[in-house]
């Protein structure tokens, strides 16, 4: 990628990333999303937006070698963020048809929604963290 | 422009660590639809995405756990590309 293609990446990054954190409705998919899990899908699939400028980044050569080696390794701290808040959903998922099934008590279900509800911040905080580190200096 | 990034993440960074709102806010939204409104694959999926959850919450529904791991193949294919580039030489560099 050219230096114009990567300040572009960036800047798309950058994009997203203030869309996301600034609580704008208008292009902010957690903005829009009302329950826990929806929330996880918008942060889950806003991460990967992300990720995929990073990726760029990462493999472009002529970008900064500091720039590609702090992207590689808050990746490798904050996918597993998001990738646990997927298990959440997935664990509400099927606690959620028990409960429906009689199979389990609603505390257990509301374990289960607080639980999801807690990796949404931590998710949150993981995909500020990775647009941070891709934004560079 | 690169003024302008700078100050947008000044403000950004700000308003992610004190989680509060203040008229910076306004600012912010402001940078922020000028560099959205230049296009870019990336705003083009924050749309599409936006529409993807608005149409959820219409539909008055979760996503459901095959959606959810799509997004996750996605991932771990984005991770691999990633943690896939031998940056250890410092031969690897561009600068």
């Amino acid at each position: 990628m050219k230096p114009t293609a990567l300040r572009q990446a960036q800047i798309v990054v950058l994009a997203a990333f203030a869309v996301l954190v600034a609580g704008c409705a208008g292009l902010n998919p957690l903005g829009v999303a009302e329950t826990p899990a929806q929330k996880a899908y918008a942060i889950s699939a806003s991460y990967n937006i992300v990720l995929e400028s990073a990726a760029e980044i990462v493999e472009d050569p002529t970008a900064p070698i500091e720039l590609r080696r702090t992207i590689q390794r808050t990746e490798a701290r904050t996918t597993p963020i998001v990738n646990e808040l997927e298990d959440a959903f997935v664990e509400l998922t099927t606690i959620r048809a028990e409960y429906r099934a009689g199979q389990t008590t609603e505390e257990r279900l509301q374990l289960a929604v607080d639980n999801l509800e807690s990796w949404v911040d931590r998710a949150e905080a993981a995909l500020v963290d990775l647009a941070t580190a891709v934004k560079g200096e | 422009m690169l003024q302008l990034i700078a100050r947008l993440l000044a403000v950004a960074s700000v308003i992610v660590e004190t989680k509060t709102e203040n008229e910076d806010v306004a600012e912010i939204l402001a940078l922020a639809g000028l560099l959205v409104r230049q296009g870019d694959a990336a705003r083009q999926k924050l749309e599409d995405l936006v529409v993807q959850v608005e149409t959820m919450v219409a539909e008055d529904r979760d996503p459901t756990a095959d959606e959810m791991m799509e997004i996750r193949a996605d991932r771990e294919a984005l991770s691999a590309r990633i943690q896939g580039v031998d940056l250890s030489s410092d031969e690897e560099s561009g600068e």
